[in-house]
């Protein structure tokens, strides 16, 4: 039996997985743990760290609040009570006139100041016409004037016909995509001219700033599918 | 303050690094966690050595403990039952050695764990009594069962071995 037990632990000596340890692996362990020298971190629960909790003396507010409280009840009471002695008349207090609310602003001074209101900023509503040009050619024409909330995705392709004879984005793989060009593009046999001038005709690689066109108008054979991308900047995006 | 400090964690580590980064790979999946969790027990005690409180090797290995049982509990809640099924098949507490492998699965938890932290951990028992909370009594109680469990478990072994020798 002793022998077996002998046998036994020595075969649990043998099988200790830490044999295969090796003084690389100790080396490397041991830099990583005296790293933590290094740093200064406290581990900390809400309101200071743990040893600071443990240490807090017991807190007497609660006992001082209740004491004032009752004194302040107290002080009420006899107010009320004398208040209740004197003449009506002499309670009255001047009523505020009726502009006064509008005149004083309802939040606090004191607190947080609002962020500014934006103004006059005016962004695409989506709405679009479609103007036929020379030769029948078409395009979809925003109707939005004044716009100067500006989307800041970009587009690029080539300007092309597409099946409904309309100007539209030709892509790369052949597909076609439909725009909506600025308030006053005109429309020509060739092409468009946005608004500053800038002509951009069939063939012309562009690249487009702007984004989808919000809202659902139907722009019929100007985008049969998909929504169309609403071009709102241009600046030498157009090349030949 | 800083110097003090420095000192008491120095030594701790001097006395312990070795010897907790070995008791982690007998216990945990391999080199990588068990680096991880022996730099975790060195930041706790660089914390504790800030209230200048001197970390003898019971300590730190009291908390290598507490840091075992969170690493453990942890692996629990994140990995399947069967996934650590299939893990411990395949390396029934990391050792090399399947037949006492198998024959370590079999013991009681704590019978086993006062016979790991006896023979391969090398602590007297009364460190394993300090360090598990238990009588020194019970200790040796327990390591009288688990050496007998174990002998009887890896004698069958044998017995089977031989049987199938003399066939």
């Amino acid at each position: 039996m002793s022998n077996e037990k002998k046998s036994a632990v020595e075969r649990l000596a043998a099988a200790d997985p830490a044999l295969a340890v090796t003084q690389e692996d100790l080396a490397r362990s041991r830099g990583k743990s005296l790293a933590v020298m290094q740093t200064d971190a406290v581990q900390l629960a809400v309101g200071g760290s743990v040893e600071q909790f443990h240490r807090q003396p017991p807190v007497r507010r609660f006992r001082v609040i209740g004491g004032v409280g009752l004194v302040a009840a107290a002080a009420a009471v006899v107010a009320g009570v004398f208040a209740s002695s004197l003449n009506p008349q002499q309670l009255q207090q001047p009523v505020p006139g009726a502009t006064q609310s509008a005149a004083v602003p309802e939040s606090d001074s004191s607190g947080p100041s609002q962020p500014p209101e934006i103004v006059g900023a005016k962004a695409a509503t989506g709405a679009a016409e479609i103007v036929v040009g020379g030769n029948g050619n078409k395009a979809a024409v925003s109707t939005d004037e004044g716009v100067n909330l500006i989307m800041d995705a970009l587009i690029t392709g080539t300007l092309g016909l597409n099946s409904g004879g309309c100007f539209a984005g030709i892509h790369p793989d052949g597909t076609s995509g439909g725009l909506v060009f600025p308030f006053g593009t005109k429309v020509t046999a060739t092409g468009v001219i946005l608004p500053d001038g800038t002509p951009v005709n069939l063939g012309d690689n562009y690249a487009f700033g702007g984004g989808g066109s919000p809202g659902h108008v139907d722009l019929g054979e100007c985008s049969p599918v998909g929504t169309p991308f609403l071009v709102q900047s241009w600046d030498g995006l157009v090349s030949k | 303050m800083g110097a003090v400090r420095e000192k008491l964690f120095l030594a701790a580590h001097a006395a312990c690094h070795d010897k907790v980064y070995r008791y982690f790979r007998r216990r945990s999946e391999g080199a990588s966690t068990a680096e991880d969790l022996t730099a975790e027990v060195f930041r706790i005690a660089w914390e504790k050595c800030c209230q200048d409180q001197e970390l003898s090797v019971l300590m730190v290995f009291g908390i290598a403990r507490n840091v075992l049982r969170n690493h453990n509990r942890s692996n629990a809640r994140s990995t399947n039952l069967a996934q650590q099924l299939e893990r411990q098949r395949i390396h029934p507490l990391g050792m090399g050695e399947d037949a006492v492998g198998e024959a370590m699965e079999r013991l009681r938890p704590l019978e086993r764990e006062v016979l790991l932290l006896t023979y391969w951990d090398g602590f007297t028992s009364a460190e394993v009594s300090e360090l598990l909370h238990i009588s020194a009594s019970a200790v040796r109680m327990r390591l009288h069962r688990a050496r007998k469990e174990l002998s009887h478990l890896l004698g069958t072994d044998y017995v089977a071995k031989d049987v199938s020798n003399e066939q």
